[in-house]
């Protein structure tokens, strides 16, 4: 009970003494608390409590932890880095199979088959634009591989992505952007004249050759791509006009 | 990189792919990852399991490390929610995070060396898994009030108000259980004649 004429209640004061014993620290009313502490007894009894206890509770025992705990941990770590490794080599799988459902979406001949240039297009203009036909910009997008130990995907989910690539595909072939479209074999790169490496482990996956008005344009289309949202890069290149 | 490179290096060493980096953590931090661990459960079996599952979930979840505070305070929430699964998981043979018994205590639990101290483990015991989360952040792990919000996932004046209610609940339970001790006494040295 507080029967001094001080301005602070007990609860404010005891709240600051809890915020004094648990921060260690100064308060910035501390004066304030003093005058009140003065004047009562409860408070000064409530201060001497939670100091007692607030310091005993620093002395109480804790068992120690186990002695293998880092042999544990190693073990532990071993085992994840090679459920990692898997999930990886998996996930890369799986990209594989996501950029040729793009290719399949954006030429409509089926997976395996996945193949389509600008001589072709001369014989066949569904959808397809003919590289001569005016002045627009060719672009290339390039999709890349990318490792992940992200989680993996169950089967109705590769399914609903699969179809999202091949819609983007479709889309793509149906508004008359597409040029070309390939997904490159898995087998290993042939190098001449050194090797280029690309950070992360990355690989060149496949492409997407596109034709459009402007960089704007080009730009909007890499955004939409839906290997960026599951976790691949794409690279746009500018075709170079000759 | 060596022993004395920063937590938070070391951390995003290991989120860029360094993995390894993390057993350098681990021998910084198992043993106060095991302390919390303990002080949330009392169990100390189930400590050396939950300091496992901490740095193994600190493995997977490592992208999620962003390097806008301390490493400690990250490993501490992510020990924290590891803990509160333990306990939602429904390991209903070991002590509940929220009400746990001192009578079920297990064999390595740590023996109080005096009766006050006793008393004051039970009463952390009767103590909400929030409460006494509170306590041990503060008074063991030295948390102020804005890091102990990260950790528990709130904002740091809701964490405050937690610790000014925690201390005082732990204040009333310990002198009720100071009070009953007290009334025991006399009896028992009559049930002793």
């Amino acid at each position: 009970m507080n029967w001094n004429n001080d301005s602070m209640s007990c609860d404010r004061a005891r709240e600051s003494i809890a915020d004094s014993i648990i921060g260690r620290g100064a308060i910035a009313d501390a004066s304030a608390v003093d005058a009140h502490l003065a004047g009562c007894a409860a408070c000064r009894a409530y201060r001497a409590e939670c100091e007692t206890m607030w310091s005993a509770l620093g002395e109480l025992p804790i068992p120690a932890a186990a002695q293998d705990a880092r042999a544990r941990f190693d073990a532990a770590l071993r085992t994840e880095r090679a459920a990692a490794m898997r999930l990886s080599r998996s996930s890369i799988v799986t990209r594989r199979l996501l950029i040729a459902a793009g290719v399949v979406g954006a030429m409509a001949v089926g997976y395996g088959a996945a193949s389509w240039n600008i001589a072709r297009s001369s014989n066949s203009t569904r959808g397809v634009v003919a590289a001569t036909t005016d002045t627009t910009q060719q672009y290339l997008l390039l999709l890349y591989d990318t490792e992940s130990t992200g989680p993996g995907l169950s089967p109705k989910e590769l399914e609903a992505i699969i179809a999202e690539y091949s819609a983007w595909g479709r889309g793509l072939r149906a508004a008359g952007k597409l040029v070309s479209a390939e997904k490159l074999k898995d087998a290993p790169s042939e190098w001449f004249g050194g090797s280029v490496s690309i950070a992360g482990g990355e690989r060149l996956g496949g492409f997407f050759l596109i034709r459009v008005h402007d960089a704007a344009e080009a730009r909007q289309i890499a955004e939409a791509c839906p290997h960026l949202k599951h976790g691949g890069r794409v690279e746009l290149r500018a075709i170079q006009k000759t | 990189m060596n022993e004395d490179t920063s937590d938070e290096a070391v951390m995003r060493a290991v989120r860029d792919g360094d993995v390894d980096r993390l057993g350098l953590l681990f021998e910084r931090y198992h043993a106060r990852v095991h302390a919390l661990c303990y002080r949330l459960t009392r169990r100390a079996d189930a400590a050396d399991d939950l300091v496992q599952d901490t740095f193994l979930r600190v493995l997977r979840y490592r992208d999620t490390f962003r390097g806008d505070a301390a490493f400690t305070t990250w490993l501490y929430r992510v020990a924290y929610n590891v803990c509160h699964e333990h306990w939602r998981q429904g390991r209903r043979d070991e002590s509940p995070m929220d009400h746990s018994t001192p009578e079920a205590e297990e064999p390595r639990h740590a023996q109080p060396v005096s009766e006050r101290h006793a008393l004051l483990e039970q009463a952390m015991t009767r103590l909400g898994a929030e409460q006494r989360a509170v306590l041990v952040l503060t008074r063991y792990h030295d948390l102020k009030y804005d890091e102990v919000a990260r950790v528990l996932d709130c904002t740091p004046a809701a964490a405050r108000v937690r610790a000014h209610r925690a201390l005082n609940d732990l204040r009333e339970i310990y002198r009720e259980l100071e009070q009953r001790q007290h009334e025991l006494r006399p009896r028992a040295r009559i049930d002793r004649r």
